[in-house]
């Protein structure tokens, strides 16, 4: 059985523009390299790469297109240095994954470099929305971070791009089964049709005919571990909003969704934004970048940690009698490929 | 179909629910700031059911736990909302009924309305007010088409939801906005004579004041005694000294008229405060001595005779047009005073605009004045009465006849809002004063009329 161990690649999503998510992965990153840790940030937000903005790059030398394209061997020849010590950058490109529109081959020799690369963190800033890409490289990465914030709208999209990973990983691990495909495809349905409605049904519906579909679904979600952070809260109820994310993953997708905490509304950020100069972060302890701090730690011990799962079977399910799943739980980054 | 097809959307009853979930919150949040407010103002509170059952929130500990509390509710989906407990818990009195409907149609507007008013689904209102020291009220009693909330009653309070989706209550005029005062003299004598309210002998509530008629007929020949009642003091305690002293060298020497009068004075804070009965009492018992070399009071000058030669209804020989701009003048800095602001800002009547309840004097929307701007109140034509009223039209004591005449009069003063100015000056002077009250109901008006102008000028 193997560990999901010293995660290193961490994915930022959340589906809806404009929360936050570049500048939430820069302000993670240096709060990670201020603890001493070795730090490479990768701008996958495809539809407007603007992370190398954020931290004063104004024209990147090269990005991730050169090595898509492979102008440029290895990975880490796209790393470019920053002003804050200890993080190095590489840079998107607007839609170059789309223009070059990658295979999977090309994905997982892109996300295979990214773990090889020669750091104790790599943080991948997706863009807005849910497409394959974004999808593949969340569902590849073993740290799962979505953020939100208590915007209706938000909240919306967040738990849709949960929903749509979860059904991309379910969907790829049964890529070759036509008919359980029609079966995901289709849930939700009308209920008069005997559609499960959540994933759930869509377990109790299978576990007695269909062991092995069975026990492939619980493998995903067994490995599928998600991370919330609300950003932009200013009272403790916007902070309460990561609540309705996790009421709705759990009734909907038996998803645990954990709190990895709460980002206040801070002018300072407004400031290094605008001034697109991340030494603003790095010098001005403003209570976002405290809150940040704690999240950056928290991070640092669940990387530590060693498990098989993230949940079990009992837990994912709340009832014990199921029966278990009759093949060894296998790395989930790896049974799409 | 393969995986590359697969496309995913949310379903309509999990976008329902995130949805539901968020206006939960929001929900949760605003009773949550609400009752810090009603906090504030010395309300006991409960978080209920629909069913009305307290559902253990303890207001009485920090905010951080009973916040904490409300939070873990919200999260249970129990519909609830937020109540305040009536009665002496809280010094409330609530009256809940339709307007028109059972034993509020034959009462008057101001006798039925209070200061502080909520408003619920189907037209229902809920009217807040002071329940006086001293009082016993039985915790819920349905009287002629009325429901009357006392001592153990949780009376739900905005933005709480009614159940079933009924709509939520919120406040016409906020305790916020006009704290709640005692209940009129018609509402209370009808509240004593159903035994809903029994009074402890010798405490306030135990005590009816004579009407505000009653001791401007005493008072309006005493200029001296008008000025007092209108001239700020530092505090409350040397206002109501000033006011008995000169009352008393007036020659008003009935300790029930000196408390009466005490009790009205416009710029104390006796019906806002219960532990100032005692007080008054004392008071008005042994009002406090003027110092030697005082003028004597001065006689044969009414108040109706500051009016003088600028108005020419007036038949007061001796009236002096100074006595009448010092009047007005006096009123335009109590306002500003009250107010804390000059004219170009907020206007509030005086505080016995709408009484403590003791009497019909001083009818009239006050509530509606009292949110609009001096500009907003002399720029002709005005705005519309926050009430949506028409004052002259819906007043008490008016025929649409006698109201028309200030139609054909003049043109400047017509906005619904200067109209209440106008049966302000109205019900509260022209129509009390000795000299006054035997003319003609359109001369009355026209007078008051003219006293609207003035004020508004100075």
């Amino acid at each position: 059985m193997q560990e999901i161990s010293r995660i290193k690649l961490w994915s930022i999503g959340g589906g809806k523009g404009g929360i936050g998510k570049s500048i939430f992965t820069l302000g993670l990153g240096i709060c990670l390299s201020r603890l001493g840790k070795k730090v490479i940030l990768i701008d996958a937000d495809l539809g407007g790469a603007n992370l190398h903005t954020l931290m004063g790059v104004h024209y990147p030398p090269v990005t991730l297109e050169d090595f898509l394209l492979k102008k440029v061997e290895r990975l880490e020849d796209l790393i470019i240095p920053t002003e804050v010590e200890g993080i190095g950058l590489i840079c998107g490109a607007d839609d170059v994954l789309g223009a070059a529109n990658p295979t999977f081959a090309q994905k997982i020799r892109l996300l295979k470099q990214m773990e090889g690369l020669n750091a104790h963190f790599v943080l991948l800033d997706l863009g807005a929305g849910t497409s394959f890409n974004f999808l593949d490289f969340f569902n590849y990465s073993p740290g799962k971070i979505i953020l939100a914030t208590n915007q209706a709208t938000a909240l919306q999209n967040a738990y849709g791009f949960i929903k749509s990973a979860l059904y991309r990983q379910l969907s790829r691990q049964f890529s070759r089964n036509g008919e359980m495909l029609e079966l995901l495809f289709q849930m939700g349905g009308k209920p008069e049709d005997g559609l499960p409605q959540s994933i759930r049904e869509l377990l109790t519906s299978l576990r007695d005919d269909f062991p092995e579909e069975y026990a492939q679904v619980v493998r995903v979600m067994a490995y599928m571990r998600v991370w919330l952070v609300v950003n932009m809260v200013k009272n403790t109820r916007d902070g309460n909003c990561a609540r309705i994310i996790q009421e709705v993953c759990r009734d909907f997708l038996s998803l645990k969704i954990d709190i990895l905490g709460h980002l206040p509304y801070d002018a300072a950020v407004e400031a290094a934004i605008n001034n697109t100069n991340p030494l603003l972060l790095t010098q001005k302890r403003g209570i976002a970048m405290a809150a940040l701090q704690g999240i950056a730690a928290k991070i640092m011990k669940e990387s530590r940690l060693p498990r098989t799962a993230w949940v079990t079977e009992e837990e994912l399910m709340d009832q014990k009698e199921l029966p278990a799943p009759s093949e060894e739980v296998a790395y989930p980054g790896y049974y799409f490929w | 179909m393969s995986s590359k097809d697969f496309t995913i959307k949310l379903g309509q009853d999990e976008i329902s629910r995130i949805l539901g979930l968020k206006e939960d919150l929001d929900y949760w949040e605003i009773l949550e700031d609400a009752a810090r407010g009603y906090l504030r103002l010395g309300w006991s509170l409960a978080v209920v059911d629909m069913q009305g059952k307290d559902l253990g929130v303890d207001f009485q500990q920090s905010p951080d736990v009973w916040s904490r509390a409300m939070a873990e509710l919200s999260w249970q989906e129990v519909p609830a909302g937020l109540a305040v407990r009536t009665g002496n818990a809280s010094h409330l009195l609530v009256v809940e009924g339709c307007r028109g409907e059972g034993e509020l149609s034959r009462m008057d507007r101001e006798a039925w309305q209070a200061e502080t008013i909520a408003q619920g689904p189907l037209g229902r209102e809920r009217h807040f007010y002071a329940l006086p020291e001293g009082s016993d009220i039985a915790a819920v009693s349905q009287v002629q088409g009325m429901t009357v909330y006392g001592d153990g009653a949780l009376v739900l309070a905005p933005p709480s939801r009614e159940p079933e989706n009924r709509g939520a209550w919120r406040w016409l005029v906020s305790p916020q906005e006009r704290p709640p005062r005692y209940p009129g003299l018609q509402m209370w004598r009808f509240l004593r004579e159903q035994k809903l309210i029994q009074t402890r002998p010798g405490s306030p509530a135990d005590w009816e004041p004579p009407f505000w008629e009653e001791i401007y007929r005493v008072i309006s020949s005493h200029p001296r005694i008008l000025q007092a009642l209108l001239a700020p003091a530092a505090s409350p305690e040397d206002y109501y000294r000033e006011v008995a002293q000169t009352a008393w060298a007036a020659g008003l020497q009935d300790p029930g008229i000196m408390l009466g009068l005490l009790w009205h004075a416009p710029l104390g804070d006796a019906q806002r405060r219960p532990e100032r009965w005692e007080y008054l009492q004392q008071l008005a018992a042994d009002p406090p001595q003027p110092p030697e070399g005082t003028p004597a009071p001065e006689d044969g000058q009414s108040a109706a005779g500051l009016l003088g030669a600028d108005f020419p209804l007036c038949h007061q020989p001796n009236s002096s047009p100074e006595m009448w701009r010092w009047f007005f003048q006096m009123m335009a800095e109590m306002v500003a005073r009250l107010t804390g602001e000059s004219r170009g800002d907020k206007v509030l009547l005086p505080p016995w605009a709408q009484p403590g309840g003791h009497g019909p004097a001083f009818g009239g929307s006050a509530p509606g004045l009292s949110t609009l701007s001096w500009a907003e109140i002399i720029r002709t034509p005005g705005p519309a009465h926050p009430l949506g009223l028409d004052p002259l039209k819906s007043a008490p004591g008016l025929t649409e006849g006698q109201s028309d005449v200030l139609n054909t009069n003049n043109s400047l003063l017509m906005a619904p809002c200067q109209q209440e100015l106008i049966y302000f000056f109205w019900k509260n002077y022209i129509s009390i004063d000795p000299e006054w009250a035997g003319l003609p109901v359109n001369q009355q008006l026209t007078l008051a009329h003219r006293m609207a102008q003035d004020f508004l000028r100075h």
